[in-house]
């Protein structure tokens, strides 16, 4: 139930802001924000019942850690409610995680998670590296936009590239990798095992590691470091969706 | 000198790591087996010691001059650079030095470790959810005498061994009449007997509450059904134990290991606080 609010919500706030775009407004408006904030309320509510339900922090399976990304994108939406693009972006991203968390293809039945999923490492590794993808979504609509929009400040869009990827890199280490990998000595015995879902969180933090050196290189390849962060959010989908779907793994039930 | 400053230039970085990022992509479409041997290749390794080198190179070069002493934005990545530095040469320390041994242990019995501990079972608890699902496996162990309670997500030390709880399942254990006298035969331990060995391979429903075993014998899989005999064997009564299994690891790197994820982890909030507190 709250969960299709927070659906309807997003759609709301996709066709108000969107239409304002059309119409060619130039201030935002203020009433979007407080329906993308109402979509978040939402959503946290249906995690908080989620996890009263299993009696542990509802972030185990994959309908729930779509909700979870989506709480995250919407906040950092929220945060950049006066840019309209990246306000745009960021809610259209959540909408389209809603929107697969309701398909058939995810199952949304409440399931206690299994003894191995039942850590503070794994919440920590789960939350964390979500809140970095987040940043990382943001980035993306950024670079996007800065690649596409020739009519806007390139400058402009490639120091706030930066910094969001500045604030997500250390949150996705930390998160993705070095809680990741706590857990995974505490619940296989060993920090790392190259398994697909770990190699591709790797190939991110890569990927994000390479936007980092190539920004330190000096302007001249701005555009190039902008094509790697549009390049690093697509891994960092993949990492999430894609790798459960076709490289399975001791990661398949997230 | 032109030559060292290569070693440490920020090119060298954009060149080795999407090299390192392709190398592990490409490992991860491949089979467990085969992407061992990629790993463990030149493919991988290559650019990942080069990288080391490259670290290395910089992080000297960092120190000589004090930097991030100087500039505390920089402070952050370098602790991640050391942090990196460390886990690399455990990486490599731990693929020379690891060892792990799976076990499949039944309530009450008894494993000597290499290190010359015995551990065994005294007792196994499964709880299940009201839906049936698995809520906690807890397998109560005597290590030398001492008592532990090992559970998943809770390791347990034997030594200089760490004993990890990665299952619980069902094992069959077969009670056969051989030419030899009573037997039994468990998946793992083989009986030869009347000159002949004997595997169990599966068991199989053959009806309400009886099974039917296949038992490899002298490479030929024969089918046993409970009361009956096949070949000078009769299968008596098939038991099912709950067991669990157990990944006994000995890591030498997992002190260095620690060490590089703490280090990667202060880098990462100090950065991280860095650019919170500084204003845009």
């Amino acid at each position: 139930m709250t969960g299709t609010a927070a659906f309807i919500s997003l759609v709301l706030t996709l066709l108000i802001r969107g239409s304002g775009v059309v119409i060619g407004r130039e201030r935002p408006d203020p009433v979007s924000p407080w329906i993308s904030a109402a979509a978040l309320g939402a959503l946290l509510a249906e995690l908080v019942v989620r996890s009263a339900a299993i009696r542990f922090t509802a972030v185990t399976g994959t309908y729930e850690a779509l909700l979870l990304f989506a709480v995250f994108l919407v906040a950092v939406g929220l945060v950049f409610r006066r840019r309209t693009g990246l306000f745009l972006g960021l809610n259209f991203l959540a909408f389209a995680l809603l929107a697969l968390a309701s398909s058939p293809v995810v199952p949304s039945e409440l399931r206690p998670p299994v003894p191995a999923l039942r850590s503070a490492w794994l919440v920590l590794h789960v939350v964390l590296a979500f809140l970095g993808e987040a940043l990382f979504a943001a980035a993306f609509v950024a670079a996007l936009i800065r690649l596409a929009d020739r009519r806007r400040d390139p400058a402009d869009l490639d120091a706030l590239t930066s910094r969001l990827i500045l604030i997500g890199f250390p949150i996705y280490t930390l998160g993705a990798l070095v809680f990741g990998a706590v857990w995974a000595w505490h619940a296989w015995g060993r920090f790392w095992g190259w398994d697909p879902k770990e190699t591709w969180a790797l190939v991110t933090w890569l990927t994000y590691a390479w936007y980092l050196h190539i920004r330190l290189i000096g302007r001249k390849r701005d555009r190039l470091a902008a094509m790697v962060a549009v390049l690093g959010f697509l891994f960092t989908i993949f990492t999430f969706l894609g790798v459960n779907y076709l490289l399975p793994g001791l990661h398949s039930y997230l | 000198m032109k030559r060292l400053g290569i070693l440490r230039s920020l090119k060298t970085t954009t060149v080795l790591l999407p090299l390192i990022a392709v190398s592990a992509l490409v490992s991860s479409f491949l089979s467990p087996e085969d992407r061992a041997d990629w790993i463990g290749g030149p493919f991988f390794l290559v650019p990942v010691l080069l990288f080391g080198v490259h670290l290395a190179a910089c992080a000297v070069h960092r120190l000589r001059r004090a930097a991030s002493w100087r500039h505390p934005s920089r402070l952050g990545a370098d602790i991640i650079h050391l942090g990196l530095l460390v886990l690399i040469a455990a990486g490599l320390m731990s693929s020379v030095l690891r060892s792990e041994t799976p076990l499949v242990l039944a309530r009450g019995d008894s494993v000597l470790l290499e290190g010359g501990r015995r551990v065994t079972v005294e007792d196994l608890e499964f709880r299940t959810w009201a839906d049936g699902t698995p809520r906690q496996w807890t397998a109560r162990l005597d290590i030398d005498g001492d008592a532990a309670a090992l559970e998943v997500n809770h390791p347990v030390r034997a030594g200089s061994y760490r004993l990890v709880l990665t299952g619980f399942l069902t094992r069959p254990r077969l009670t056969m009449d051989t030419p030899e006298g009573t037997m039994g035969l468990t998946p793992e331990s083989p009986i030869v007997a009347g000159g002949e060995r004997l595997e169990l391979r599966r068991l199989e429903s053959a009806g309400p509450g009886r099974w039917s075993a296949v038992v490899e014998v002298d490479g030929v899989e024969r089918r046993f059904v409970e009361g009956r005999s096949s070949g000078g064997f009769t299968l008596q009564s098939v038991d099912l134990n709950s067991a669990v299994g157990i990944l006994s690891v000995r890591d030498p790197a997992r002190i260095p290991a620690g060490l590089a994820l703490g280090l990667i982890g202060l880098g990462a909030g100090w950065s991280l606080v860095y650019r919170l507190r500084r204003p845009r």
